[in-house]
């Protein structure tokens, strides 16, 4: 599926991550291999340190702590807000979605549009998507995009595979209508959910609600331990995928918005890891500079999130001033896959921030 | 690529000193033998064969002659 959406920009991200540091030489002796098997792969993939949230601190929490951080420096005003979408693979409660809690966190107006979309690690582009379309359709000139996740702290440490990687974070991105017509958006998505196996967590949901047996733990082929209830990953297959897919749906985008490959200034990825990465860039035939691989080493891959800490925290003050093409591209389960190519810059606001934990969402200096 | 020059290459990607594997050790048996590994060969495949291996084809080798066999079949 492609679409291009015209007179709509991006007016500025802000991520906040927790400010908790895991660090992964404190987490070999939990993992069902020997320190040194695991060091090695730590060097190759980029595990150094990941922020995970405390059990208090939920993906509202994060989400709501870095609205009212944009409230209090003036960036945004709770009475402006028209619609924001609040994209996810987790929630707070079951009932009612996380839009509404984040809502009633901040006392939001009562006649702007909150909506929830679950999704996985291409959540930032999807989500982008979904609010431009938004401004397109009418109704509304802005859009609050949070990209927002926890339950690291949840993760299952014996699971070398999954662990070392996993990171919570949110980010807020403010998307608005803009009469410059070199403002839009070019989309390209593709799925495939025959192999949706490789990338899952198979207990929890209506096909296999949880239970005593789904949470027994089983050490799998890999040498790993896990039960049901935790998200798994066949590692080869996703790399596979990665490697095989994503640089042809780069072709594809440029050719499709109607830009050189070569005049993209940064590839704006998803996180998954280093090694991952710096391979992609490789087969894209662009420099390991303009795509960036330092997300996961320092705050772990946050799904739908890593791509606002990924400009936050590498382009950041930057896309003040400048103004630059950019291609977003994200990949993972599903397996899905999507990208997008825009102007990205004199931005009013692109902060990193920390959240201090215990749930606090009230920003203070 | 000669089966020695194979299995110089296995040692390579497990960091292993030259002459440790055996067309017969046991997968099992090699401490080195680990998801980075596995992975490292996924790319010897592609880079240097031009071949693609299934997770479960890595999860049902049991044998280093296994590993042979699959850089074996199309070169």
């Amino acid at each position: 599926m492609k679409a291009t959406i015209h007179g709509v920009k991006i007016r500025g991200v802000c991520a906040t991550v927790p400010a908790h540091v895991s660090y992964f030489e404190d987490e070999l002796k939990h993992f069902p291999f020997p320190e040194k098997s695991s060091r090695r792969l730590g060097k190759v993939m980029g595990f150094r340190e990941h922020r995970i949230a405390d059990p208090k601190t939920t993906l509202c929490d994060l989400a709501s702590y870095t609205l009212n951080y944009l409230f209090h420096r003036g960036y945004l005003r709770k009475e402006d807000m028209q619609a924001m979408i609040v994209v996810s693979r987790e929630r707070d409660y079951p009932v009612p979605g996380n839009s509404k809690v984040i809502h009633g966190q901040l006392g939001l107006p009562r006649d702007m549009h909150c909506v929830d979309m679950y999704e996985n690690c291409i959540g930032f582009i999807s989500g982008l998507y979904t609010a431009c379309s938004m401004i397109a359709g009418g109704g509304v000139d802005s859009v609050v995009l949070a990209t927002t996740i926890t339950g690291a702290c949840y993760a299952n440490i014996k699971d070398r595979n999954t662990y070392p990687i996993c990171g919570d974070a949110a980010g807020v991105t403010l998307i608005t209508r803009s009469d410059d017509p070199e403002d839009k958006i070019s989309f390209v998505f593709h799925h495939d959910g025959s192999r949706l196996e490789v990338l899952m967590t198979p207990a929890g949901g209506m096909r296999m609600p949880r239970s005593s047996e789904t949470a027994k733990m089983f050490k799998d082929k890999m040498g790993n331990f896990r039960s049901l209830n935790n998200k798994y990953m066949d590692g080869t297959a996703v790399f596979q995928f990665v490697m095989e897919e994503v640089p042809p749906l780069i072709e594809e985008i440029c050719a499709y918005a109607g830009v050189k490959k070569e005049d993209i200034r940064y590839h704006l990825t998803h996180q998954p890891n280093r090694f991952m990465l710096e391979k992609l860039a490789d087969l894209m035939g662009v420099s390991r500079d303009i795509l960036f691989n330092n997300i996961v080493e320092k705050f772990g891959n946050s799904s739908c999130a890593t791509i606002p800490v990924n400009i936050a925290f590498n382009l950041g003050k930057r896309l003040l001033a400048e103004k630059m093409l950019v291609c977003f591209s994200a990949f993972g389960a599903g397996l899905s896959l999507g990208a997008a190519v825009c102007p990205l810059g004199n931005l009013e606001f692109c902060d990193l921030i920390e959240h201090p934990g215990n749930g606090v969402i009230e920003y203070t200096d | 690529m000669t089966t020695q020059e194979k299995l110089a290459a296995l040692e390579d990607i497990m960091e292993l000193d030259e002459g440790t594997l055996k067309p017969e050790t046991s997968l099992d048996d090699i401490e080195e033998w680990d998801s980075l590994s596995a992975l490292s060969f996924v790319v010897l495949l592609g880079d240097e064969f031009g071949r693609k291996i299934t997770g479960q084809q890595i999860r049902d080798s049991k044998t280093v002659q296994d590993l042979l066999d699959v850089m074996e079949a199309e070169n």
